[in-house]
C-alpha cells in the first residue's frame, strides 16, 4: 500500500472512532510532531499516523476491557495476605436521593476478540511493503 | 493486505466492539469506563501492591452495608466516609492510615487567606491519609494519586497535576516523605512541605517524555499499562 491507501484507511478509522465516542483518539493534533529547531508542526507520515492511531485505539479499548478488572482483582489479592475485594463496583448518581446506581465493573465488556483483530491488523500494516494497493480503484484513490 | 482488506478489518473490529459494549446495555456505564473508572481500579491495585512491597501491613475494610465483597468507586469525588470500602494501613503503636478513592481535599490556598468559592477543594483519585471523616486537609495527605486513562498523553495533563501538587504542599528542601518515614524500605525523598508523595499514573508511554520537571516538585510519573 502507498500513502494514498493509508490516508483512505485513516479516514475510515477516524470516522469509526468518532462514531463510538472515541473523538479524542481520532483528533489529528495527536499525530503531529514539532521540529524543535524550526518550531514547525507537521503531521506524521500516513503510515506512522495510522499505526499510532491504532495503538491509541488499543489503549482506549484496554481501559474498558473486562480483562482489566480481572487483572486488578488478581493483583490486589496477590498483594494482600488476608481478605481482598472480589470485585470492583461503580456507584453513579441516580435521580433519587441516597440511591446510587450500582454497576459491577466485572461486567465490563469482553473486548478480547476486538483487541486480537486490532493487533492483527496493526501487524499487517506495520509489515506492509509499501507497494500501491492493487484494489484502490474500488475506493477511488 | 490491501486497502480494502484493511478497511474491512476495521469494520469488523468496530462491529465486535459494538456487540461487546451492547451487553452491559447502559450508556452511563460505558461512558464511565471510557473516562477511566476501571483504570482507577487497576492503579489502586498497583498502589496496594506498592505499599505492601514497602513493608506496610495493609488490610481490606469492606463497606459497612451493601456488597461486602466489592470495592466501590464513585462517579465523582467527595468526602471521607469510613462506612465505604477502603484499605487500612496498620502502623506501630496503634496508628493507622487509610487508603481511599475519589476524595476532595481542602487545598493549601485556604490556609493562606479566605477561600470560599469552588477553588477551595481539589480532587484526588486515590489518597493515603490520616483523616477519618469529611474533607481531609492538605497536610493530612500522605500520598495522592492522579489517574489519566487518556489514549493520547498531552502536556496539559502535566499542567493540571502541577496545579494540584501546588495545593498539596509548598516546594521545600528535599526530605524523606512522611509515608516513607513509616516504612523500612526504600526511602522516598520529596522536595515538599508537608512531605507528601504524589503519583501521576497514565496509560500512554508518551507521558514518560514529561517526567523531569514534575519530579522537581515531588511528582512521580508512572506509566501503568493495563
Amino acid at each position: 500500500m502507498d500513502d494514498g491507501d493509508y490516508r483512505a484507511i485513516l479516514e475510515t478509522l477516524r470516522l469509526r472512532l468518532q462514531s463510538v465516542g472515541a473523538v479524542d483518539v481520532a483528533r489529528e493534533r495527536h499525530y503531529q510532531r514539532r521540529n524543535p529547531e524550526t518550531g514547525e508542526l507537521t503531521l506524521l507520515p500516513p503510515k506512522e499516523q495510522l499505526l499510532a492511531m491504532l495503538d491509541a485505539f488499543d489503549r482506549f479499548l484496554s481501559i474498558q476491557d473486562r480483562a482489566l478488572h480481572d487483572k486488578s482483582v488478581r493483583l490486589i489479592s496477590e498483594a494482600l495476605e488476608g481478605d481482598a475485594p472480589e470485585r470492583f463496583d461503580l456507584l453513579l448518581p441516580s435521580d433519587r436521593a441516597g440511591e446510587p446506581r450500582r454497576f459491577s465493573l466485572a461486567k465490563a465488556p469482553d473486548l478480547e476478540e476486538a483487541r486480537l483483530m486490532l493487533r492483527k491488523l496493526r501487524g499487517s500494516i506495520r509489515d506492509d511493503d509499501g507497494e500501491p494497493s492493487s484494489s484502490r480503484g474500488r475506493h477511488g484513490g | 493486505m490491501d486497502r480494502n482488506g484493511a478497511i474491512m478489518a476495521i469494520d469488523l473490529i468496530f462491529q465486535a466492539y459494538g456487540y461487546a459494549v451492547m451487553a452491559p446495555a447502559d450508556v452511563s456505564f460505558i461512558e464511565a469506563l471510557q473516562s477511566g473508572k476501571l483504570y482507577e481500579a487497576y492503579v489502586l491495585s498497583n498502589v496496594v501492591a506498592d505499599l505492601v512491597d514497602r513493608g506496610f501491613n495493609v488490610t481490606f475494610q469492606p463497606a459497612a452495608v451493601g456488597a461486602p465483597a466489592a470495592f466501590a468507586f464513585k462517579g465523582g469525588a467527595g468526602i471521607i466516609d469510613l462506612n465505604d470500602a477502603h484499605f487500612v494501613i496498620n502502623l506501630p503503636r496503634s496508628q493507622t492510615l487509610r487508603l481511599l478513592v475519589d476524595i476532595e481535599f481542602d487545598g493549601l490556598g485556604s490556609t493562606r487567606g479566605t477561600v470560599a468559592d469552588y477553588s477551595l477543594r481539589h480532587e484526588l483519585d486515590i489518597v493515603v491519609t490520616e483523616a477519618t471523616a469529611g474533607y481531609p486537609a492538605h497536610h493530612e495527605i500522605f500520598l495522592g494519586v492522579e489517574c489519566k486513562a487518556v489514549a493520547n498523553f498531552e502536556k496539559s495533563i502535566v499542567k493540571e497535576v502541577l496545579g494540584v501538587r501546588r495545593e498539596m504542599s509548598l516546594l521545600a528542601s528535599r526530605r524523606r516523605s512522611r509515608l516513607s518515614k513509616l516504612s523500612l524500605v526504600p526511602p522516598v525523598i520529596v522536595p515538599a512541605s508537608p512531605a507528601s508523595e504524589m503519583w501521576l499514573a497514565y496509560i500512554d508511554d508518551r507521558g514518560d517524555d514529561y517526567m523531569d520537571s514534575p519530579r522537581q516538585f515531588g511528582i512521580e510519573l508512572r506509566n501503568l499499562v493495563p
